[in-house]
């Protein structure tokens, strides 16, 4: 079909061409295209565009030739009893019935009777009735009539319901009468052989239920479009919410599992450490691991791990006494808050070290000959360049220098303690960026002055971060504006005190 | 359930060379590779040979030694790292590699080449300890007939590594 078909079907405008039948097939229609010649555009062109086109199109159909070779088939007009309606009834209709030499021509019965199926409903009798069925709300009679529209009607109770002119009775009035007869009925009849006990979970109603489904529903369908609108929200700030919180405690697990190994690594160590006094400036240290937190709790801060953190600085510390590493390189990694708790903590001497016992390790070798430095264990992948690189830091080669065992038991020692101490370091200076994120979010805030309650309170848990940081008990976290600023002063100070001591010493 | 450890030291040993003496050679120190119990002990006893593997520019790299003392002497310009392979008396054990950067030049602490010319030859060693867990019966005999030298308890002298 070409442009000009269409054009023509739709009347829009004739132009000058020679005529083509729409059932005419598309060859003959390029052919009269190509006899106009058109001016000024090529040819091609002006066959691909066709003129300025027409919106509309029709689909090319498949019209099949109406197959005219078989005879006609003979058709009756034949009179018919539907079953479908009741038994009484004498209504004669007729429709056409299709003449095949297979077919009787009696009355054929309606086809469609067969979908005209009907529910057997459970029936009593008197007997029945006297002896199990009474209620005081229903009379017999109201029973009565309530089973024979069940059955004329189909069990359909809006139906059923609405037809009901007996009482003002409410649908799950109706079902519920009727369930309870059809309950009490199976349990007293002998069992039929199929599941008894399926019929009789079927035929529960749980008339209260039901009806608070109902209210419910109702009043869920005629929500206005902004209170759906502010349930969603809500939904999504609730989902968020323990999404943070799955994160924060899985932050904090790890966090655990990395102090406590050391932990267990050591318990000889563990038992001096705390016969020395757990000062609030310990505190400080675990508590900077957990103040990442958006919704800060003091309950978090465990006792096991504000130990595990001092057993960690532990470790460090007598590490680096061995090979007599000065403190100031300390001093100079982001942990300063953890410098807090190194003069507390008395120092060993190299012979000490030695005598105390390694921690039980018995060195597995496979049967055989084995070169002992080949056997350290190294790193993980990822680690392995940053931990030689602190090794460097402290003054060490990539090996020991003389393996022998307690040597390369102590080098694996500190091969581990090197690890957790770059893992260590890492999380303080993911918690530093996000203390300094919150820092800047409350300096926006103040700067927005407290609007509503969620901002305030936004404001509430980043200065209850920051109080938990310092030392000094400035009460809670408050709401006020005042009481988070020196607190981030004191903060601030504390950290250079401690350094500025160990200096002068 | 039985194990023996058994320290050995391995390393070089290198002297600068006269200048005069081999005029038309490249080659400026003297070295000597060796490997050796702690304290000077042999270890030919349970070690059947050993193989140093020199750099290729070496004629016959692969320099074997089946007889006390294991230790290769040769003349050179240039530092790199050999592979000495030990092979033990008892066939059934492993032989066992160690590698070792040759040293020629004495350095400072940083790194860089000691300008002072120091007459004194330079030394390069390793501590190391050879682990046997469960020997065979033989091997066990003859590694408990020779006594088996320890670390002295205050640090020796050597220029150790």
């Amino acid at each position: 079909m070409t442009s000009n078909d269409v054009r023509d079907i739709l009347e829009l405008h004739h132009k000058p061409s020679s005529s083509t039948d729409s059932l005419v097939p598309s060859k003959k229609a390029n052919k009269s295209e190509k006899e106009r010649k058109p001016e000024g555009i090529p040819r091609e062109l002006f066959q691909l565009i066709g003129g300025p086109p027409p919106i509309a199109f029709v689909k090319p159909a498949f019209k099949a030739k109406p197959n005219l070779r078989k005879k006609a088939v003979h058709w009756e007009w034949q009179s018919f009893n539907n079953q479908g309606r009741g038994q009484d009834d004498q209504l004669t209709l007729q429709h056409w019935v299709k003449c095949t030499p297979t077919s009787e021509s009696e009355d054929s019965g309606y086809w469609f009777a067969e979908y005209n199926k009907k529910i057997d409903i459970l029936k009593y009798d008197d007997e029945e009735y006297e002896k199990y069925l009474t209620d005081k709300d229903w009379t017999k009679e109201e029973t009565d009539y309530l089973f024979s529209l069940c059955d004329k009607y189909d069990l359909r109770f809006i139906v059923i319901h609405d037809r009901y002119e007996y009482k003002d009775r409410s649908m799950e009035d109706l079902k519920d009468r009727y369930y309870s007869v059809c309950k009490k009925l199976l349990q007293v009849r002998p069992p039929e052989g199929s599941d008894k006990g399926a019929l009789i979970a079927m035929n529960t109603y749980d008339k209260a239920k039901e009806e608070k489904r109902k209210k419910h529903m109702c009043a869920l369908y005629l929500r206005s479009p902004e209170e759906i609108k502010e349930e969603e929200a809500l939904l999504e700030e609730y989902e968020r919410i323990e999404q943070n919180e799955k994160k924060f405690a899985r932050e904090r697990e790890n966090l655990l599992k990395l102090l406590s190994f050391q932990e267990l690594a050591q318990p000889k160590r563990k038992k001096s450490l705390l016969s020395g006094p757990t000062t609030p400036t310990m505190e400080v240290g675990s508590s900077n691991f957990h103040t990442s937190a958006e919704m800060p709790k003091k309950n978090r801060r465990t006792s096991a791990s504000s130990v595990g953190s001092a057993v960690i600085e532990a470790t460090f510390l007598r590490s680096y006494k061995i090979w007599e590493i000065p403190l100031r390189s300390w001093v100079v990694t982001p942990i300063t808050t953890m410098l807090h708790v190194i003069h507390i903590l008395p120092a060993q001497s190299p012979a000490e070290v030695h005598n105390t016992p390694i921690t039980a390790r018995k060195e597995k070798f496979p049967q055989g000959v084995v070169v002992r430095s080949s056997k350290i264990p190294l790193p993980k992948q990822t680690m392995i360049i940053k931990v030689q690189k602190t090794l460097q830091e402290f003054g060490l080669g990539p090996r020991p220098s003389i393996p022998t065992e307690t040597v390369c038991a102590r080098w694996v020692d500190l091969q581990k303690a090197i690890q957790t101490l770059l893992d260590v370091k890492k999380a303080v200076e993911k918690a530093d960026h996000e203390l300094k994120a919150k820092k800047a979010l409350l300096q926006k805030i103040k700067q927005n002055g407290l609007g509503n309650a969620s901002k305030s309170t936004n404001a509430g848990d980043a200065g209850g971060k920051q109080s938990d940081a310092a030392t000094s008990v400035t009460g809670d976290g408050g709401g006020s504006d005042e009481s988070n600023v020196p607190a981030k002063r004191e903060r601030i100070t504390l950290t250079t005190t401690p350094r500025d001591a160990k200096r002068a010493r | 359930g039985v194990t023996i450890v058994y320290p050995i030291v391995y390393g070089n040993v290198a002297t600068l060379l006269p200048q005069k003496k081999v005029p038309d050679s490249d080659h400026t120190h003297k070295w000597t590779v060796s490997v050796k119990g702690i304290n000077g002990q042999e270890i030919g006893h349970f070690v059947k040979k050993v193989t140093f593997k020199l750099h290729e520019t070496y004629s016959n790299p692969q320099r074997i030694v089946e007889h006390p003392p294991f230790e290769i002497t040769e003349t050179g310009w240039g530092e790199f790292e050999l592979s000495i392979k030990l092979q033990f008396v008892e066939g059934s054990e492993k032989p066992v590699t160690l590698y070792h950067n040759l040293r020629l030049h004495s350095y400072e602490d940083d790194g860089s080449i000691s300008t002072s010319s120091k007459n004194k030859p330079v030394q390069s060693f390793q501590y190391d300890e050879l682990v046997f867990t469960d020997p065979p019966e033989t091997l066990y005999q003859i590694l408990t007939m020779h006594p088996i030298p320890t670390l002295p308890s205050k640090p020796s002298p050597n220029s150790l590594y």
